[in-house]
């Protein structure tokens, strides 16, 4: 019996300083969810000790977001099957939130009865540090583009964020200018606080009085405890305050007074407090003619539109959507748990032919939706919404090169006539074809042209 | 006195930055006047923070925390029992007996509750953990 254990140990021996040599946390539990053995990386990591760790159930030692609900050894010990390179994040012990990826496998004995599993994990940190300085010039903080349109923005936002000036983004909607702030957060000396968002026009005027600079308890019926405001959550940090358009006029003048005076009062209160925050504001309006019609009020624009950047829609930095594809798909596999792996060219094509009126957050909506149409394949056509595949050919069918060149004839001829009132031979012109060739190509397309067209209602106007 | 415990499988929930359901308890003069359980969003980290204002919790007792977190809950002058492993009705009975401060309920290589646990590991740069908890009010 002696000599079986001491071979047992022989053979174990080179396996555990394996263990301990690799980078890779790795720890195993027994059926109780007991940690059995933890490594040295697995301390590193986690911050646990393996003399605190071992004994201990996995989860109060390991920390993940995924712990719980959607344990993945408990999946692997269900399913029989490993997971492998999963993506989530653990808090250590002074919390910190950590990256990582986790990979899980089965323990049997001699036997092959199941006696446990085993669970690697990677720290991320590192790669994500280093994927950033790959990005190099084409990443500012958490933006990623190669556009020039966005360089030029990304020139100047480090000086932005070092300043304490208010800065106004102007934007249609879905740009990430609440990306765009948050960037600026970090970047600024203020990172060390907290950024608050408030959108402005989601709230109704009194509630949004007392959200941004809080109450007194017995301020009001029901306030039974004093509430801080986001002007005070956010201090020492910045306030975004997203839609700045829609605040009323009374709203401004107290606005206009906290950025000039820096100082506010809660409802209920007898003494001011100080309003130690960066304010970021912005709006998909043009304030200039919002303050010419009377409904923004002239100096609260002067007093927000210190440093003024302004984000280009998606559509005239379409070079950005394979890299925005890519980050949206990277990101839902880590929240969906799935393994999407990528998207077709021929969809492709497709998103970089489209117009994109809702921007970035049209481009992400349609992402999730293919995600929950493509199961763990690539993004194809059939997954894409009917709006961009001009025809609406439905998801299942079989798709090619050739569908996908029809689709982009499809937007393409489409955009043409709405550019040109639907006149036809404007449109054709404007597509360098033959009238006839046009006329052929929308039949064959099947697009739906409206009853009158542009020269028809050109003669109605006239 | 509203005091939340962070619940999962009758556990404290191993992570509060994905927990989704919180245990309540209210308290009067010392003794229990009400028990609920309500739900949690499941982001953004604010509506968290946000809905543990909105019932009225005057404590959570959780497990791991981020920083991030803790910040925005502790904003709203919500005192943090941070890194608590156990059973919920142990819990329970040791947060009711003040005996929540005791070794068996914190989980491993956390070094706030007031002392240094991890001797191991380097001093990193918070001296003074902000996670170690307030003395409870009961």
């Amino acid at each position: 019996m002696s000599k079986k254990k001491s071979g047992v140990q022989n053979v174990h021996a080179p396996t555990e300083a394996i263990l301990e040599s690799i980078s890779d946390g790795v720890f195993t539990v027994d059926r109780q969810w007991r940690i059995t053995s933890f490594n040295r990386a697995a301390e590193a990591i986690t911050g646990v000790p393996r003399q605190e760790a071992v004994g201990q159930r996995c989860a109060d030692v390991f920390r993940s977001s995924m712990c719980g609900a959607d344990c993945a050894l408990q999946q692997t010990l269900k399913t029989g099957k490993p997971i492998i390179g999963k993506s989530a994040y653990i808090i250590d012990s002074e919390g910190n939130r950590i990256p990582i990826s986790i990979s899980t496998a089965v323990l049997r004995d001699i036997q092959g009865r199941v006696v446990g599993g085993a669970e690697t994990f990677r720290d991320l940190s590192e790669v994500e540090v280093l994927r950033r300085e790959l990005a190099g010039k084409f990443q500012v903080g958490d933006l990623t583009s190669r556009s020039p349109l966005m360089q030029r923005l990304f020139e100047v936002l480090p000086a932005v964020a070092a300043s304490p000036s208010t800065v106004l983004i102007l934007g249609e909607t879905g740009t990430g200018k609440e990306r765009v702030a948050q960037t600026i957060h970090s970047l600024s000396p203020r990172n060390h606080g907290s950024f608050i968002a408030v959108n402005c026009g989601a709230l109704p005027d009194t509630l949004l009085e007392s959200e941004l600079f809080g109450y007194k308890a017995g301020a009001f019926t029901g306030a039974n405890k004093d509430k801080p405001g986001r002007f005070a959550l956010a201090k020492g940090g910045t306030l975004f305050l997203d839609e700045i358009s829609e605040i009323s006029p009374a709203l401004q003048v107290r606005l206009l007074r906290v950025l000039q005076e820096r100082t506010y009062e809660p409802l209920g209160a007898t003494r001011s407090e100080t309003a130690d925050v960066r304010v970021i504001a912005a709006t998909n309006q043009d304030l200039s003619e919002l303050m010419r019609r009377g409904r923004f009020r002239e100096d609260l624009y002067y007093r927000v539109n210190v440093v003024r950047l302004e984000l280009p829609p998606l559509r005239r930095r379409k070079e950005d959507i394979p890299l925005l594809v890519e980050q949206f798909i990277t990101r839902f596999n880590r929240l969906q748990q799935k393994a999407v792996k990528g998207i077709a060219a021929e969809a492709l094509s497709i998103l970089m032919a489209y117009d994109w009126p809702g921007n970035i957050r049209e481009l992400e909506n349609t992402v999730e939706r293919a995600f929950i149409l493509c199961g763990d394949g690539p993004i194809d056509i059939p997954h894409l919404p009917g709006e961009l595949t001009a025809h609406g050919s439905p998801a299942g069918t079989d798709t090619d090169i050739r569908s996908a060149h029809d689709i982009l004839d499809a937007q393409a001829i489409r955009a043409a006539l709405e550019r040109n009132a639907f006149n036809r031979l404007a449109a054709a012109r404007e597509l360098r074809i033959h009238k006839t060739t046009l006329y052929r190509k929308i039949k064959k397309l099947g697009i739906h042209l409206p009853e009158q067209n542009g020269r028809n209602r050109g003669k109605t106007q006239q | 006195m509203k005091t939340a415990f962070a619940q999962w499988d009758n556990r404290i929930a191993p992570v509060f930055d994905t927990a989704r359901l919180i245990h309540i308890i209210e308290t009067a003069a010392g003794e229990v006047i009400a028990e609920m359980q309500e739900t949690l969003p499941e982001h953004p980290l604010l509506q968290k923070a946000l809905r543990l204002l909105e019932l009225g919790v005057d404590t959570l007792v959780c497990g791991a925390i981020s920083r991030q977190m803790h910040g925005l809950i502790s904003a709203y002058d919500i005192q943090i029992i941070p890194f608590v492993t156990g059973d919920l009705n142990t819990i329970i009975r040791a947060w009711r007996g003040g005996t929540l401060s005791s070794a068996v309920f914190c989980m491993p290589g956390y070094r706030g509750w007031g002392r240094q646990r991890f001797r191991g590991r380097q001093r990193g740069r918070w001296v003074n953990p902000p996670f170690r908890a307030k003395k409870t009010k009961e």
